[in-house]
């Protein structure tokens, strides 16, 4: 073999031995810069993201309402099969949570996060609330905030991502689970059509 | 000046144009790879004890088929099976609700609450698991057009019971319709798509 072949394969197995050991870093910095988590202060309403059938987000948008650091929650949500609304549904469970109802208010089919992004942005402008709390699972909550705060420039936003132990998806080794790949690799596609100003 | 390409930039070249198309081909061929057959009205029905009602797509006119399929194949019982939407809330006992309206006997409609998972092998073992425990033979499986990755014949096989899977006609054909200009129906077909990848490199899906 020459040297130069020996010289390639040799360069070759460098790589390799560096990816092996590198891509587990990389992929959890991967998943970490998902994440954005604002320092926690009092706002207007609170708004959970639509997309948890758990109902985690709202379970935690309830919190934050109890601990007295919003005076109004929205919930989002759209039809799903004859005569199911999950705006409606996470309503109730909020009620059920001890939220007065006067207190909830019910985003009509948001289809995806920049058309959620926009029905907030309008009802915050007519009824003049300045600043809100942005609950969704962490996975989501950098891309939320970026098309919020693309909708809406002159309201103060601040990302409160659900706790680790409440959310279904873990940033660390997410390639192991199958759950967690399928969240991560949708949100990095969806980033991808966020920056490329594309589909709604 | 002309511009003179080396063999090899030739061959490169070539390869990826090749790759190019084949790739594009591939996504405007995804439907047709991950869609299943439908029983028509031309089709011989055939008979079963259970017709099982598990549709999830939103946009679904199902439920007017189920009830057709019912009265057509005097099937003894309808179970209209899924996960939760929302906190408490499963869309079967919805679509219960109107199969009724649409004239179904109550008594011969049941629901079956499945929870959330990330692929659908583990609700495909438990719905096979409940048709066998109510000791039904056979059933109609009415899902979403995409059945590609579906593990219902695998654990159907494995309880000994005898399994058509189709889908509504309305739903395959409204989702084939212009796929490729529509937001929800490029999200459905592409994680449709993903998901039959993942589910073969991830044994809980097996």
């Amino acid at each position: 073999m020459s040297k130069r072949w020996f010289r390639r394969l040799l360069f070759c197995a460098a790589i390799l031995i560096a990816l092996y050991f590198l891509l587990p870093f990389l992929l959890n910095s991967l998943a970490r810069s998902l994440i954005r988590r604002d320092a926690l202060a009092p706002a207007n309403v609170v708004i959970a993201l639509s997309g948890d059938a758990r109902c985690e987000r709202e379970k935690y948008a309830a919190d934050l309402y109890r601990r007295g650091l919003a005076r109004k929650i929205f919930v989002g949500g759209m039809p799903v099969a004859w005569g199911v609304h999950t705006g409606d549904a996470a309503k109730r469970f909020l009620v059920q949570q001890g939220i007065p109802a006067a207190d909830i208010i019910v985003l009509k089919d948001p289809w995806n996060t920049r058309l959620e992004a926009d029905l907030l942005v309008q009802q915050m402008r007519q009824n003049g609330w300045r600043s809100v709390l942005i609950v969704t699972d962490p996975f989501h909550s950098r891309r939320a905030m970026h098309t919020i705060e693309t909708a809406a420039r002159d309201i103060q936003l601040s990302s409160q991502p659900l706790p680790p132990e409440q959310s279904r998806w873990q940033p660390e080794a997410w390639w192991t689970r199958r759950r967690d790949v399928w969240l991560t690799v949708r949100e990095c596609l969806s980033w991808i059509n966020t920056l490329a100003g594309g589909w709604r | 000046m002309k511009f003179q390409m080396s063999k090899r930039l030739r061959i490169l070249f070539a390869l990826s144009v090749t790759m190019l198309g084949l790739g594009v081909l591939g996504f405007f061929s995804l439907p047709w790879f991950l869609t299943s057959p439908v029983l028509t009205e031309t089709t011989p029905m055939p008979t079963a004890d259970v017709i099982v009602h598990w549709v999830t797509m939103s946009q679904s006119r199902a439920d007017a088929r189920v009830a057709a399929l019912y009265q057509q194949t005097k099937a003894k019982k309808i179970v209209c099976a899924s996960m939760p939407v929302s906190w408490d809330v499963y869309a079967a006992d919805f679509t219960r609700q109107h199969l009724l309206t649409l004239g179904v006997p109550a008594e011969n409609v049941l629901t079956l609450h499945l929870p959330l998972e990330a692929c659908s092998a583990p609700n495909d073992r438990r719905v096979a698991q409940y048709i066998k425990a109510q000791g039904w033979q056979s059933a109609v499986v009415v899902i979403d057009p995409i059945t590609t990755g579906s593990r219902l014949k695998k654990y159907f096989q494995q309880e000994g019971l005898n399994l058509v899977v189709t889908c509504a006609p309305e739903d395959r054909d409204e989702l084939m319709n212009k796929w490729w200009k529509t937001h929800w129906k490029i999200q459905w077909i592409t994680k449709s798509a993903f998901g039959v990848l993942l589910d073969s490199a991830y044994a809980e899906c097996w």
